[in-house]
């Protein structure tokens, strides 16, 4: 269809342009028919001069004719041409819409064939997918069970292990408190003891120092000093 | 010089003792010396004036003016020297008992110039303790108690209920 408009276009501005030159020519020699001058008024040059224009004009006019009928002929031509052309167009375009139309017929039965197909293939895929599921599902739930009850068996023994351990650890750490806590009681009943020790003496020598001390009499006093000199010289502390 | 110093180092056992005779010594040759009135009255007590004047009776005092000031120096020095034994009591001892004790430690330790510094701890209760070069040692009765501690407090342990 698209080749055939150019071709179209060249016909008809070919055809104007004809018309166009006749028109032209006509004009002109409607110019060369006012051209009438008397041969007597011109001399012999003149007169052949205007004889060979006026065969010029006569054969020109002749050419136009001739042209003009020409170009009617080609204009007829052309009209034929151009529905020679049409209907040439006109077929062709038909029969390819006729096959167009064909093949999408035969493309739209293909593909409801192959719908119909997918459709059925799916329908197979689905149920087998249903029973594949199904088969999972009863072997999982059996898995599950088989599982759980080793999980159970496993959470029992080591819950019974965990149980015996801790208390057996707890045992021993009690123990070890116990023990801590006895040594502990012990060393502050030392210290305490040790302390009462200390202050038994303390306020003893307190006691003596004050009421004893006091109570000594000077030839007591001088007793002791020279009992402690003796006892400087026997350990020879002043050498 | 050395024979005033003998003199005054036999009977004088304190430290204070013998730092007051050489200054009353000092007191004593200064006004004696340099005093326009020399037969005035001093301010010594009467034990000192006996103890200076046994002193002049040996003719120990027997200097010119020039050498007053050399040898009270020199005796200051030699107190300063001497060195002491310091003895805590936890009483204190007459003088008159001081000087028996300081007579009794230079024959018993052999040490013929030996100076008491006295000091008093009331905590001793008995007897002394004493610090020679340095070193502390208690000889007193509160060393005594603390020796004997394991077997007082044992005694004590005697009378108790749950013992």
């Amino acid at each position: 269809m698209e080749v055939f408009l150019p071709v179209t276009a060249i016909v008809i501005s070919s055809t104007l342009a004809l018309i166009f030159l006749v028109l032209y020519l006509k004009e002109r020699g409607s110019g060369h028919e006012n051209l009438h001058i008397d041969l007597k008024d011109l001399d012999p040059g003149g007169q052949k001069n205007y004889q060979l224009l006026n065969e010029a004009i006569k054969k020109s006019q002749e050419m136009l004719s001739a042209s003009e009928s020409e170009s009617l002929k080609m204009i007829a031509n052309s009209k034929t041409n151009i529905q020679k052309l049409e209907e040439e167009h006109t077929k062709e375009l038909e029969g390819y819409i006729k096959q167009f139309e064909e093949s999408i017929k035969n493309t739209s039965a293909q593909v409801s064939q192959s719908i119909n197909l997918a459709s059925s293939q799916f329908n197979t895929f689905l149920q087998q997918l249903a029973e594949k599921s199904q088969q999972f599902e009863a072997a999982n739930e059996q898995a599950t069970t088989v599982r759980i009850e080793k999980m159970l068996d496993q959470l029992e023994t080591k819950l019974s292990d965990f149980l015996l351990e801790s208390e057996q650890k707890t045992t021993g750490a009690i123990d070890l408190e116990l023990q801590s806590t006895r040594q502990l009681i012990e060393t502050y009943k030392q210290q305490q003891l040790k302390l009462i020790d200390e202050n038994i003496i303390s306020m003893m020598e307190r006691t003596m120092a004050l009421v004893i001390g006091k109570r000594l009499t000077l030839k007591d006093q001088l007793d002791l000093v020279y009992e402690s000199l003796e006892k400087a010289k026997l350990e020879k502390f002043i050498i | 010089m050395n024979n005033l110093w003998q003199k005054i180092i036999t009977n004088t056992y304190t430290v204070k003792t013998l730092k007051n005779r050489v200054r009353f010594l000092r007191s004593y040759l200064n006004r004696a010396k340099f005093d326009q009135n020399p037969n005035k009255e001093q301010n010594l007590s009467p034990e000192e004036l006996i103890w200076i004047e046994s002193l002049a009776e040996e003719h120990l005092l027997d200097v010119d003016t020039k050498s007053v000031s050399p040898m009270m120096d020199e005796l200051d020095e030699m107190v300063e020297k001497t060195e002491a034994l310091t003895v805590y009591f936890p009483f204190d001892p007459p003088s008159e008992e001081i000087d028996t004790l300081g007579s009794w430690m230079r024959s018993n330790f052999g040490k013929s110039e030996l100076i008491m510094d006295i000091k008093y701890d009331p905590a001793l209760i008995g007897g002394c303790a004493l610090v020679w070069k340095g070193l502390y040692r208690d000889f007193s009765v509160r060393k005594k108690i603390q020796d004997e501690k394991q077997q007082i407090l044992d005694s004590f342990r005697k009378y108790a209920p749950n013992s």
